[in-house]
């Protein structure tokens, strides 16, 4: 589903920050991008989601390039930052209206859509108050309802548990787990890892953006030759991390 | 397509969800800009007398068929009066340094002088009489009336004026009737003009009220439409883009040019209301306003036939389009917030810079500044009040800025889109 | 971290940013720049311009159309010819711009346009007729009417001859293109028609023909000393250009920094950070202040020295007290800065809350330019004002040291009490964390259950007040409204109608309130026998009822049709319900009419002048049977269906029917003939509407009743409709001699009057009664 090749990116004419990146997300799989602050995490996020260009290489989502088929790729991913602020006077149902239509869902499938995530996260009783009177989990919860307004068969979450608290991030993995089931491709970056450990199939370290070790959790502490995923992360950020 | 209305519909909502944000964005302007408006002339009244009240007119010697004028005539009462007799003037003006205080401060003085001290003013002009129905064609008449004001003040200047248009000429007009008693045949003039004329008073107020909004009206306009619309950009485009709901709207399956499109669109409507309702404002003010004073901003009787207004109404959009386009391109051209606030708010300074040299130019605009984007909507506005618009004009403004309205939106977003 | 670090770094942080002390311009803020500078110059070009482009003026007109033209004015126009023709030939043709070009400067407008005017000669009737008359001025490219009386020279003959002391009346219209017609017009008066009189005047063989009888001489007085040339450049330079220049440096740096500070913080979430550090809070505010002073005056100090040079002031003393105005002057200003960025939590609204101030300072500057030559010495001391003065002075090399001393510190212990106010704001979490936050007593008390404050009560009491001048104003506008733009069409109808001159003419002499009003009513009751009158009315009384549906759709928040009409008192679900009911309403309305008649009659009252209705007048009749529809309907719905429905939102029903009702009744008393008792009689048929209103639960039947009951009382029987003259009825009412104007009502119709009373005092005792019964059924019922 998601293809990366090669994939350098620079803001500056003398530094490169993801230097060449490649890897592949297929359907029915979680790709966890596990780095520390800095490494370029949300740059590469930010790429896949079309949101910014490659300055070379390639990212294909299900085949189509964003140069080409732009739109196309939008209807087919849903994206999520910790970053978005929500306009504080406008209201969980007026919000999800103005996506839906925006992502052209006819009427009659947005209220099950809505019936049905509002129920999942709770946000029902919340549905018509203003974003001010909202608490953060719940801003969040929103968030993520209106990500995946579309249903889109590729998810990418930067941090999504971020700033949750544990009955939250709870909801949250186990919904992230149940599109799993329904073969979305999911890729999500992260720094709990915790999170990683339990949701990926498939792990990406990300070290001063360049990706220096990939596979299984079991895969990646065979690697390292030590007995937890704690202790591998550390082990082959030593390995890698040039000072 | 549907979707930039979509986003427009999003937009206006957004600004309607909560009164204060309506209120501040539709109504707080208006009232404050047409508040200001009357007030400055109170200003400039404190500036140049000292005083924020109106000085009487000081009238000398001021005949019985003067007097008996002011009580009887509507005009006469916008100007109030203060009698005093030739002695008590002497004496006033024996001081010449606190007769200059007193002339600085305001006060105009009326004398009204006969030729000599012998007789009065009233008895001079019925001895002229006299004399001309004696079918004397060397009678002369040695009355004369004096004005004397501060002649450096563009107060007491414009206070004579009206004055002397206003209630001294009709004065005079009227002395023929009053006094020319024996004058034949029948003492008086032969005919009158326009004694009952509603539709020629109301032209002849319309020439005084849109002859001073032509000055100002344009500039505070274009004040309020920058200052809205920069307000909402801010909002809508550097805001979100800040908070990240920007990157969320770009995520949806629409073009991004639609997305800014419909934002456009909600802004360049707003803008275009908040300034019709202001512009409903001033007309409200100007015929409340029942006065007519010659300092006032906003005198009685501002009027537009339907195809001034029509010029009018059309500039508003056009002009806000522009508006809109500068203020996007800046906000797409810049990443920090600050630097976006600075360079947004600095045409503000220079609008109103312009609105000041529109309020006392005095001249008709150049052919040049027809070609000066912005600035030109404004002389439009001021020329279509003061009803020199001409066809060619209008056009020739309308195209050049819808014309680069749409080459910078273009030239934007098309940079925008190579990000 | 300790204070005095603290603030050190916080100040640090306003330059540490970007290498560069100034912000970064973007490409479209630079061309705005240049074609603000190109307007500049083109403003100054035109001052300069002595030869003023001819094709920027607008269309130029220079005929006159001359209505009605006496054969003594055609005569004199032939007379003046010749002199036309002359100044014709001196300047040529108007149209030919080219030949013409050494003549354009020097173009003045004058009632002759240099000889170009050519007189055209129309007949009418009609004096007011503006319609015409502009049609005749685009026609002949002609810019001004003179209307004369019809008998203009019978009249002045008359006049000479002693047998009247009448003036005939000129009338003059102009064309509304080009406000330079106006002064065109006034020319034309004043010289061309005082020649005429003179001409007159000379025909009947008078020696004087032009008189001056006072001369009018104005004495500007020179009251100060004028400066010339160079010095009074540098005079108005360094005592009021650059003091607002540096004042407006100031306000604009300061608010687009401090309210980036504070509130920009707010915004972006990351003033919270700040807060935590273990800085005091009033380092904090120091902090941001000095960072905003010396920012801001990097600009300043740079223009500040720059003019002084500029202005050839070279002493140091000098500049260094024009460096201390402005640091003064500048911290006041980032003072209150930082205090409307602290109160405020976006950027946006602390500039919006700036910008009163930054005006409000800018206005002060005004007031300070006028008394700089002999200002007190007193504004030397105070805040502002002496900071503005002093600039000047310095500037001028005459600094005034006192003065300087004493604002300074007046500015400094403001500023300080400013920023104290700051401070303590910044212990209150409302300004700091939540902008929501309530304050804890009022919460403690509604948790406790304890009573409403005053300030509350007052509020609510405030509330209701204002809802009610609402509900009795919001019918009186829509109903002027809509009545003003009917009369407008009529009037100028009206005004085209030759016979209606000598009417229009009479109006000169109405000038007491009695008059006027007496006037009003006459001119209404000629229009209420004018069909365009009528069917406007109607129109409007349409479009009030629809302004009520559709203001109930935004009160109630309505979407359908159906709801809008449902609120205001027709709902629109059984068609079988609606027409018994509007065809019970049309009988009960007319039998009470009826009844009011018979009493009347069978008293001796009146009596009636058999058919009268006439052939030729039988379209206006059916127009006003058409009007009266809408207007009993609209008036149902003001008055019953949407206000009584309105106020039972937050009344008691009670309430809502006796405000309505008195409303109602103080709408008609504006009418003509109008007495206490039709106010009475007035308000006890809107208590009875109301009622039938409470009892069928709509207005269908009431709406019938009222268009029954004026319908029959102006058009069947021949009376007074609440003062206004029915036109064309079936039969004429006609009162006898002694009748007592007591049960008839006099002018202002049986509404006036006892038999009225009697009536609707009938009728209401028997809907008391049924309403009494229904109430009961349902009791049981239920």
């Amino acid at each position: 589903m998601i293809e990366l090749i090669d994939v350098h990116k620079s803001y500056t004419k003398d530094k490169e920050t993801i230097k060449g990146v490649s890897f592949e997300v297929h359907e029915g799989e979680i790709f966890g991008l596990l780095g520390p602050n800095g490494a370029g995490k949300t740059t590469l996020m930010q790429m896949i989601a079309t949101l910014m260009k490659p300055t070379s290489g390639q990212i294909l989502i299900d085949g189509l390039s964003a140069d080409k088929n732009l739109l196309d790729i939008h209807r087919k991913i849903g994206f999520l930052t910790n970053e978005i602020k929500l306009d504080p006077m406008s209201t969980p149902n007026a919000l999800f209206e103005f996506f839906a239509k925006l992502y052209d869902i006819p009427d009659s499938e947005l209220r099950d859509r809505r019936d049905e995530s509002f129920a999942r996260f709770g946000i029902s009783p919340f549905a018509d108050k203003r974003f001010k009177e909202l608490s953060t989990g719940m801003k969040q919860k929103i968030s993520i309802a209106i990500s995946l307004i579309h249903n889109p068969p590729v998810i990418i979450f930067d941090e999504p548990t971020n700033g949750l608290d544990i009955l939250t991030s709870k909801q949250v993995t186990d919904y992230l787990k149940e599109l799993r089931t329904k073969g979305h491709a999911i890729i999500l970056s992260t720094h709990i890892f915790s999170v990683a450990e339990e949701l990926c199939d498939n792990i990406a370290m990300l070290i001063d953006g360049s990706i220096v070790a990939q596979g299984t959790v079991d895969e990646l502490i065979a690697l390292a030759k030590v007995n937890t995923f704690e202790e591998a992360f550390f082990n082959i950020y030593v390995a890698h991390h040039k000072e | 397509m549907n979707k930039i209305f979509t986003v427009f519909k999003w937009e206006i909502s957004k600004l309607f969800s909560s009164w204060r944000r309506t209120f501040t964005l539709f109504l707080l302007p208006a009232i404050f800009l047409v508040g200001m408006l009357n007030l400055f002339p109170i200003l400039i009244n404190y500036m140049s007398t000292g005083s924020l009240n109106k000085q009487p007119v000081t009238c000398v010697d001021a005949p019985d068929t003067f007097r008996n004028y002011v009580e009887n005539t509507v005009d006469a009462t916008a100007f109030k009066y203060e009698y005093i007799t030739f002695d008590e003037f002497k004496e006033m003006s024996a001081d010449k340094e606190s007769y200059r205080k007193q002339l600085r401060k305001g006060m105009l003085v009326c004398l009204f002088f006969s030729g000599d001290f012998e007789h009065t003013f009233d008895d001079e002009v019925r001895a002229y009489y006299d004399e001309l129905s004696k079918e004397n064609t060397e009678a002369e008449s040695s009355a004369i009336i004096f004005l004397a004001y501060d002649g450096g003040s563009f107060t007491a200047n414009t206070r004579i004026e009206q004055f002397k248009e206003s209630v001294l000429k009709d004065y005079q007009s009227s002395l023929v009737d009053t006094l020319g008693g024996g004058f034949t045949p029948i003492g008086s003039s032969l005919f009158q003009v326009d004694v009952f004329n509603p539709v020629t008073k109301f032209a002849d107020h319309r020439t005084v009220a849109n002859n001073t909004a032509g000055r100002v009206v344009a500039g505070v306009l274009m004040i309020l439409m920058y200052y809205t619309t920069y307000s909402l950009v801010s909002d809508m485009f550097a805001s979100e883009r800040e908070r990240g709901f920007m990157a969320k709207l770009i995520m949806t399956p629409v073009p991004r040019k639609q997305i800014y499109m419909g934002k456009i669109l909600a802004i360049t409507s707003i803008v275009s209301f908040t300034s019709l309702l202001t512009l409903g404002l001033l007309f409200l003010s100007s015929w409340l306003n029942r006065s007519n004073d010659a300092m006032s901003l906003l005198p009685f009787g501002m009027f537009l036939t339907p195809s001034e207004l029509l010029i009018v109404l059309l500039t508003i959009p056009i002009t806000v389009l522009l508006m809109t386009a500068v203020c996007v391109s800046t906000v797409f051209s810049l990443k920090n917030m600050e630097d976006i606030t600075v360079n947004l708010q600095l045409p503000l300074i220079y609008f109103l810079g312009d609105f000041f040299l529109q309020l006392f130019r005095g001249t008709r605009p150049t052919t040049l500044e027809y070609f000066i984007p912005v600035h030109n909507s404004m002389e439009l506005i001021s020329e279509t009040f003061m009803a020199q618009d001409k066809l060619w004009h209008v056009l020739f403004v309308y195209l050049l800025n819808i014309g680069i309205a749409i080459a910078v939106f273009a030239h934007t977003f098309k940079k925008e889109e190579n990000k | 971290m300790t204070g005095k670090r603290g603030i050190k770094t916080l100040i640090g942080s306003f330059f540490r940013k970007r290498g560069q002390s100034g912000a970064m311009a973007s490409n479209a803020s630079f061309l705005v720049s240049l074609a603000f500078v190109a307007a500049l110059f083109c403003v100054g070009v035109s001052w300069l311009l002595w030869r003023f482009p001819y094709h920027l003026f607008s269309d130029e007109v220079y005929n006159i159309v001359v209505v009605n033209a006496p054969e003594s004015f055609v005569e004199f126009n032939e007379q003046t010819q010749p002199y036309r023709d002359q100044r014709a030939a001196d300047y040529g043709d108007p149209k030919d711009v080219i030949h013409n070009f050494s003549n354009i400067y020097a173009f003045q407008y004058s009632y002759d346009g240099y000889g170009w005017t050519e007189f055209i000669y129309k007949e009418t009737d009609a004096l007011y007729d503006f319609v015409s008359f502009s049609k005749w001025m685009h026609q002949n490219d002609a810019y001004l009417t003179v209307v004369f009386p019809k008998d203009f020279d019978e009249q002045v003959n008359n006049r000479f001859n002693g047998l009247t002391d009448e003036k005939p009346e000129i009338l003059t219209y102009y064309r509304a293109d080009s406000l330079e017609y106006a002064s065109m017009k006034n020319g034309f008066i004043e010289e061309y028609l005082a020649y005429y009189q003179s001409d007159i005047r000379a025909d009947f063989g008078f020696k004087i023909t032009s008189m001056t009888d006072s001369q009018l001489e104005e004495k500007p007085l020179v009251t100060s000393e004028n400066n010339y040339g160079l010095k009074a450049i540098r005079e108005s330079l360094s005592r009021t250009f650059i003091p607002i220049l540096l004042f407006i440096i100031l306000l604009y740096s300061s608010m687009s920094i401090g309210t980036n500070v504070i509130a920009g913080q707010k915004e972006r979430g990351t003033f919270t950070g700040i807060l935590l550090t273990p800085l005091p809070r009033y380092a904090i505010i120091l902090g941001y202040l000095g960072g905003i002073v010396l920012k801001t005056l990097i600009p300043a100090i740079s223009v500040a020295t720059f003019s002084a040079l500029l202005m050839g002031c070279f002493d140091i003393g000098a500049i260094l007290a024009l460096y201390f105005y402005i640091i003064v002057l500048e911290i006041f200003i980032a003072s209150i800065t930082i205090l409307i960025s602290v109160i405020n939590d976006t950027v946006i609204s602390a500039q919006t809350a700036f910008l009163p101030i930054f005006l409000t300072l800018v206005a002060v500057c005004v007031t300070c330019i006028q008394t700089v030559s002999e200002r007190d010495d007193f504004y030397m001391f105070l805040p502002v004002h002496g900071q503005f003065f002093g600039i000047g002075d310095v500037l001028m090399s005459k600094p005034h040291v006192p003065g300087l001393l004493i604002s300074s510190l007046a500015t400094l212990i403001l500023s300080a009490v400013i920023i104290l106010i700051t401070v303590r704001l910044l212990h209150s979490e409302r300004y700091t964390v939540s902008i929501d936050s309530v304050d804890a007593k009022a919460v403690k008390r509604r948790l406790e259950g304890g009573k409403p404050t005053l300030w509350e009560t007052v509020n609510k009491k405030y509330d209701d007040a204002n809802f009610i001048f609402n509900e009795a104003i919001y019918p009186l506008v829509i109903l002027s409204v809509y009545q003003l733009l009917a009369v407008i069409p009529v009037v100028v109808s009206y005004m085209r109608k030759a016979e209606y001159s000598a009417y229009i003419q009479g109006l000169a002499d109405v000038t007491t309130v009695e008059e006027v009003m007496n006037k009003t009513f006459e001119v209404f009751s000629i229009f209420f026998k004018d069909p365009l009158f009528l069917s406007l009315m109607t129109l409007g009384y349409a479009l009030i009822i629809l302004t009520y549906f559709i203001h109930a759709k935004r009160i109630f928040k309505l979407k359908g049709f159906k709801d809008m009409a449902a609120v205001c008192g027709y709902p629109l679900g059984n068609i079988k319900h609606i027409l018994s009911h509007y065809c019970l309403g049309f009988l009960f309305g007319f039998l009470m009419m009826t009844c009011t008649v018979a009493i009347m009659f069978f008293t001796g009252q009146i009596t009636f002048s058999g058919f009268t209705l006439s052939f030729s007048g039988i379209g206006v009749f059916i127009f006003n049977l058409l009007m009266w529809f809408p207007q009993g309907a609209s008036e149902e719905v003001m008055f019953r269906g949407y206000m009584i429905r309105s106020f039972n939102r937050r009344f008691k029903p009670v309430v809502g029917i006796i405000f309505s009702s008195l409303v109602f009744s103080a709408f008609h008393s504006l009418n003509n003939g109008y007495t206490p008792l039709a106010s009475v009689n007035l308000v006890l048929i809107a208590v009875l509407f109301a009622l039938i209103y409470l009892l069928t639960g709509d207005i269908w039947m009431t709406s019938a009743m009222h268009t029954a009951w004026n319908l029959s009382q102006g058009n069947i029987y021949g009376l007074q409709v609440s003062g206004n003259d029915a036109a064309n009825s079936v039969v004429t009412a006609i009162y006898d001699k002694n009748a007592s104007s007591l049960i008839t009502g006099g002018a202002f119709g049986p509404e006036g009057g006892l038999a009225t009373t009697a009536v609707a005092t009938v009728c209401l005792i028997i809907v008391t009664i049924l309403l009494v019964v229904k109430t009961r059924k349902a009791k049981k019922l239920s």
